[in-house]
Order: structure tokens, then C-alpha cells, then sequence
């Protein structure tokens, strides 16, 4: 095994290397190792493609127009063809550029629920792990609470009462998932506690909000990366269901899980407004779990 | 003692389960009284309607009221059908058990041999088709693959009918689920019936499921395999199939179970949106049009059945674990 050898090689120079500290081998090597995992390396490339798509939509989606709410009742639902790869809509809108400009939306439906769910959950986590006694059974019993509740449930009652739009439903879904970082979080801390670096922490006068923020949580970022990663593709299939069932985005808006609702009534006989959409946040998903999936063996192997 | 904690555990969680949701519809801006009389009321009936739902009193009473209620089995009235929520909720719950434990049943018995498949001939084309698949298996937003399955298999192929739970008469009520009940009146064109229409939203529902159990045997079954007792067995001569039978696969079965617990509120999650796209008579898709229509009572009668449920076989599935596995039971 070819690889192998230069790889081992690899470290045995780098680890000679260690006293003057080269930063950028050492991510190559780092991205080189991550990127022996086929599989994670596609999720990454995917998802950094679905960036740019969801970035320079505006610029590079054939049809500008059909972004929003044009109406062209001369195109109306017309099948897949060279002017319209993945054909026309319920309204005559050009399929390819409603579904390049819903990138947008999943990443960032993504984005804000992690955002949400990590700034609620990990601190929580670290508290009760952390502090332990009344504070932990507490903490925990709430967490324990809402994971009775299925996600979808919560998230769908919360956003219909905030009123539903697609902000809404990032903000409940944000809300609801937060349980799943305090669980790893609080576990992770557990196990962590009683480690060498901690107690001298502890002996040396560091506050606790210290060793918590300073000493452990750095010392628990890969696992919290990893679920990161899992979780995001959970989030948006949550995100576009929600709006699938009427609760998130609002037409116009080119949601995925929108577009598939507005278009199932065109169903058997127009199928390509509902398919490709589907399609999309598929890869999306796929690409999430596939990257948190290398991700995880690329820590496992740390 | 261990047991009374943990049912008293099971109480505190639901307690603060309807408390949050009480306390959620109330206080986030929905607004039941417009969405149940219509944007044509005026002040007076607005005044009376919320004096008849209790709703002038403060929350604290409102929450104590519905407790009381509760116990008397009474979930209060729903806006979409003016019937107490707990006869609805008992009407329609036999159709999503029927759905839900039918996925169950798919996802455990295609998983577990596939699973137990791909960890004995690792990186064999079993194996490599079972890890690519419980990458992507969970990765299918149910409501569009429940319509590409209506469209193929329903409208294009004609196998199955595309929405509802029976087309002729349902066979005679006993327990509520209608393949038990056909087979037990031995009515069984009801049977075939009931089967046919159970198909789709059984694969949909299962799909992901399915995905995360072959992937949860694969992986604790290959942890197990390589464990010392596994090569020493062998080196005494033990034949290859009883070390995987008489303690591979029961190690393995504990992890299954752990993760029937943490896949059934998922499984509930997902029959919300399957059985809105299936038109399935079932409780989850009474909770998704309360939910959407500011059905209040409804919204946490509903909730509140579900996480019973959901609590009661975490109970069950971590029960069975303890009884499985003598090495949990030793350490208490």
C-alpha cells in the first residue's frame, strides 16, 4: 500500500518538525488524511458547491425571474428540455433556477437551527456535567422532556403559533433541537472532568466558567463537530418538511419542500416540479451525513 | 425501589410535558378564538367564547383545571370536531399503531439480516451496498419519497391505491387494527384489502429506520467479533455459525433494542407527515391539522398521548435490556 507508506512517512517527518510549528503542512496533512475517505471528501465538495450555487444564485440562475413570483401562462408546466432542463412549474417559472436559488434557503436553515441548538444546548451541557447534583437532575429532566416530544411535533406547534413563515420555523426548529447538544455535551463533560488538565486548572485558581469554556469545551469540539455535521442534514429535512406541510416558507419563496407541495396537485401527470426538488434536498442531506460521517472516523482515528 | 423511581420518572416527564405544551399554546401569539369562530365574530361572542373555554381565568388555574380534568379522562373539546380530544384521539390512534408497528416490524426484520449479512462478510458487495445505504436511507425527506412511491407504484404502475386506509367495509372492530382484526373474524378480504393500502406508507415510514438498524447491528455485531472470546471459541473448535448465533447476535440484539426507544418518537414524527400525504385516518394526522388550525385542547391532548406512549416504551425497551444483558443487572 503505496499511500500507507508515504502517509507514515509523512508523520515521521512532521512529528520531527513539531518543535517549529508549520501550519499550513500540517493542515495539508490533516486535509490529506480526511480526504483518504472518499466518501466524506464528495460530501465536502457537494456541500461546498451548494454553497456557491446558494451564494451567486442571483447571478447564475438562467432565468432570473422565475426566482420569485413571475408568471409566464404561455410555459406552463412544460417537461424537461434543452431551454429547461428540469422543466417549467405550476406557472410557467423555469424549475433549474427555483431549485439553484433554493440552496440559499436549506444552508441556511442549517446554519441558524445549529446556531440555535449549539448556543442553547452546549452550555446547558457543560453546566450540568460540570456542576453536577440538583442543577445536573434538573437540567436533565427538562432535556429529557422535550426528547419525549417528537422534534417535528414541537417544531411544527411552535412555528404555527409564531405564525408561520420560514424564519419562524428556523427559530423552532433551533429551539427544539438544542437537547441533542446538551445530551453530548453533558456526557462529553462527564468524562472529562477528572482529567489532569482540569485539576490543575482547578489548582492553579481558574474560575470554573473558566475551565468550562476554556479547558473543556475546547477539549470536546470534535464530537460536538461531528454531531454538528449529522445533525445539520436532520435539520433540513425537518426545515423542508415543515414547509412541505405548509408551516415554514410561503409561496412565492422558492423553498424546496415549498415547491414540492405547490406542485404535488400536478401529480401523476407533471412529475418534474416535484421530483427535482426532492432530488436536491436528497444530495443536500446526503451530503451532511456523508461529511459527519468522515469527520467521525477522521477524530476516532486522532 | 428501582422500578417505582422510574415510573415516577415516566410521571415527572409528562407532567411537565403538558405543562410546556399548556403553557406554549397559550402564550405564543397563536390565536384559537379567531381561528375557531371565523374573522366575522364580534366582541361579544369573542368575550363569551373565551368565558366558556376558561380562558378568562388566570394560567395557573386554566393548567390546574385541566389537570383536574385529565383525570377524569377528559381532554377537553376540540374546535375542528366539537368532541372531547380523548374519544377522537381513542378512535384514530388503532390506524398510526397499525402503521407505526407495521414500519417497526419492516425495518427490524430486513435490518437485522442485513446487518448481521454485512458484519460477517465485511467488504463484501452485501456490506458495501448496506453501509452506502444507511448513509443515504436516512437521508429521503419522507413527504416526497411517500408521493415518487405513489407515483410509481400507485399512478404509473397501479399497484396499490394511492391514499386511504380501506376501500370496502372495514372488517369487524376489535382491537382497531384492521389486519389483526380481519385475520381474527377471518375476514380475509379485508385483509388483502388493509394490506394493500398499509404497503406504501409502511415502506416510506420504514425507510429510515430501517437505514439506522442495519447500520446499529453492522457495527455492534463487527465490535463483538473482535472481542477475545470470539477468537478463542473458534480456536476450540466452535463452529463459526453458533459463536454468531449463541452470542454475537445476542449482544447485538441489545443495541436493536436500545434503538427502538430512540427510533419511535422519530417513527411519530414522521407518521405526522406521511399519514398527511397518505390521507391516513390516524391520530398524527389529526395532531398536524390541529396544530395547523390552533386547535388548542387538541394540540396537547394529542402530545401528551404521543409522549405517553413514547415514554412508556423507553420504559419497556430499557426493561427488556436490563433483563437481556446479566452484566447490567450485576453492576446495581
Amino acid at each position: 500500500m503505496a499511500v500507507t507508506s508515504i502517509d507514515q512517512a509523512a508523520v515521521a517527518v512532521s512529528d520531527q518538525a513539531e518543535a517549529a510549528p508549520v501550519r499550513k503542512t500540517g493542515f495539508r496533512r490533516r486535509f490529506a488524511r480526511f480526504a483518504r475517505n472518499r466518501l466524506a471528501l464528495a460530501g465536502a465538495i457537494c456541500l461546498l458547491v451548494l454553497l456557491v450555487v446558494a451564494v451567486l444564485a442571483p447571478w447564475i440562475v438562467p432565468y432570473p425571474d422565475d426566482v420569485a413570483d413571475s408568471l409566464n401562462f404561455d410555459a406552463v408546466l412544460q417537461p424537461p428540455s434543452l431551454a429547461h432542463p428540469m422543466g417549467t412549474d405550476e406557472v410557467g417559472r423555469d424549475v433549474l433556477t427555483r431549485v439553484m436559488a433554493g440552496a440559499r434557503w436549506s444552508l441556511s436553515m442549517a446554519v441558524i437551527v445549529l446556531a440555535i441548538a449549539v448556543t442553547i444546548g452546549v452550555p446547558l451541557g457543560l453546566f450540568a456535567g460540570y456542576y453536577g447534583g440538583a442543577l445536573e437532575q434538573v437540567l436533565m429532566r427538562i432535556t429529557d422532556g422535550f426528547s419525549a416530544i417528537p422534534a417535528l411535533v414541537l417544531a411544527l406547534a411552535i412555528t404555527v403559533l409564531l405564525g408561520p413563515s420560514l424564519i419562524n420555523a428556523m427559530i423552532a426548529i433551533g429551539f427544539v433541537w438544542w437537547r441533542s447538544f446538551a445530551r453530548i455535551a453533558h456526557g462529553q463533560t462527564l468524562s472529562r472532568k477528572q482529567e489532569t488538565y482540569v485539576t490543575v486548572a482547578k489548582s492553579l485558581g481558574a474560575s470554573d466558567m473558566h475551565i468550562m469554556f476554556r479547558e473543556i469545551l475546547p477539549n470536546i469540539s470534535s464530537p460536538l463537530l461531528v454531531a454538528i455535521s449529522l445533525n445539520a442534514g436532520y435539520a433540513v429535512l425537518t426545515g423542508t418538511a415543515l414547509s412541505f406541510l405548509g408551516a415554514g416558507a410561503r409561496p412565492p419563496t422558492p423553498e424546496w419542500g415549498q415547491m414540492v407541495a405547490a406542485s404535488r396537485n400536478y401529480l401523476p401527470g407533471a412529475w418534474w416540479p416535484s421530483l427535482f426538488p426532492g432530488i436536491a434536498i436528497f444530495i443536500t442531506v446526503v451530503s451532511f451525513n456523508l461529511l459527519g460521517d468522515g469527520l467521525r472516523d477522521y477524530f476516532s482515528e486522532e | 425501589m428501582r422500578f417505582l423511581r422510574r415510573v415516577l420518572n415516566m410521571l415527572v416527564v409528562l407532567l411537565f410535558v403538558s405543562l410546556l405544551m399548556f403553557v406554549l399554546v397559550r402564550v405564543l401569539p397563536g390565536d384559537p378564538v379567531g381561528a375557531a369562530l371565523g374573522d366575522g365574530a364580534t366582541k361579544e361572542q369573542v368575550e363569551k367564547f373565551r368565558v366558556q373555554m376558561g380562558m378568562d381565568k388566570p394560567l395557573q388555574v386554566q393548567y390546574l383545571a385541566y389537570l383536574r380534568g385529565l383525570l377524569d379522562g377528559n381532554f377537553g373539546v376540540s374546535l375542528m370536531e366539537p368532541r372531547d380530544v380523548g374519544t377522537i384521539v381513542r378512535e384514530r390512534l388503532p390506524a398510526t399503531l397499525e402503521l407505526v408497528l407495521c414500519s417497526l416490524a419492516l425495518a427490524i426484520v430486513v435490518g437485522v439480516p442485513l446487518g448481521i449479512l454485512a458484519a460477517t462478510h465485511r467488504n463484501g458487495p452485501v456490506d458495501q451496498a448496506s453501509r452506502l445505504w444507511s448513509l443515504t436511507g436516512v437521508s429521503f425527506p419522507n413527504f416526497w419519497a411517500a408521493l415518487m412511491l405513489q407515483l410509481v407504484l400507485g399512478a404509473a404502475l397501479s399497484l396499490v391505491p394511492i391514499t386511504g386506509r380501506i376501500t370496502g367495509p372495514p372488517p369487524e372492530h376489535i382491537t382497531g387494527l384492521y389486519l389483526v382484526d380481519a385475520l381474527l373474524s377471518g375476514n380475509f378480504k379485508a385483509m388483502g384489502d388493509a394490506a394493500r393500502h398499509l404497503i406504501t406508507p409502511t415502506i416510506v415510514l420504514a425507510v429510515g429506520p430501517l437505514a439506522q438498524i442495519t447500520s446499529m447491528i453492522r457495527s455492534s455485531m463487527l465490535d463483538e467479533l473482535a472481542k477475545p472470546y470470539v477468537g478463542f471459541s473458534q480456536a476450540v473448535g466452535m463452529p463459526r455459525f453458533l459463536i454468531n448465533y449463541k452470542y454475537v447476535l445476542r449482544n447485538a440484539f441489545s443495541s436493536t433494542l436500545t434503538l427502538i426507544g430512540f427510533l419511535f418518537p422519530l417513527m411519530i414524527g414522521g407518521a405526522f407527515v406521511v399519514e398527511k400525504v397518505f390521507a391516513w385516518p390516524g391520530v398524527a394526522r389529526f395532531g398536524a391539522d390541529a396544530i395547523l388550525a390552533n386547535d388548542y385542547n387538541a394540540i396537547v391532548g394529542v402530545t401528551l398521548v404521543i409522549c405517553l406512549f413514547v415514554v412508556v416504551v423507553n420504559f419497556v425497551t430499557e426493561e427488556l435490556y436490563v433483563a437481556l444483558d446479566p452484566r447490567i443487572r450485576l453492576e446495581r
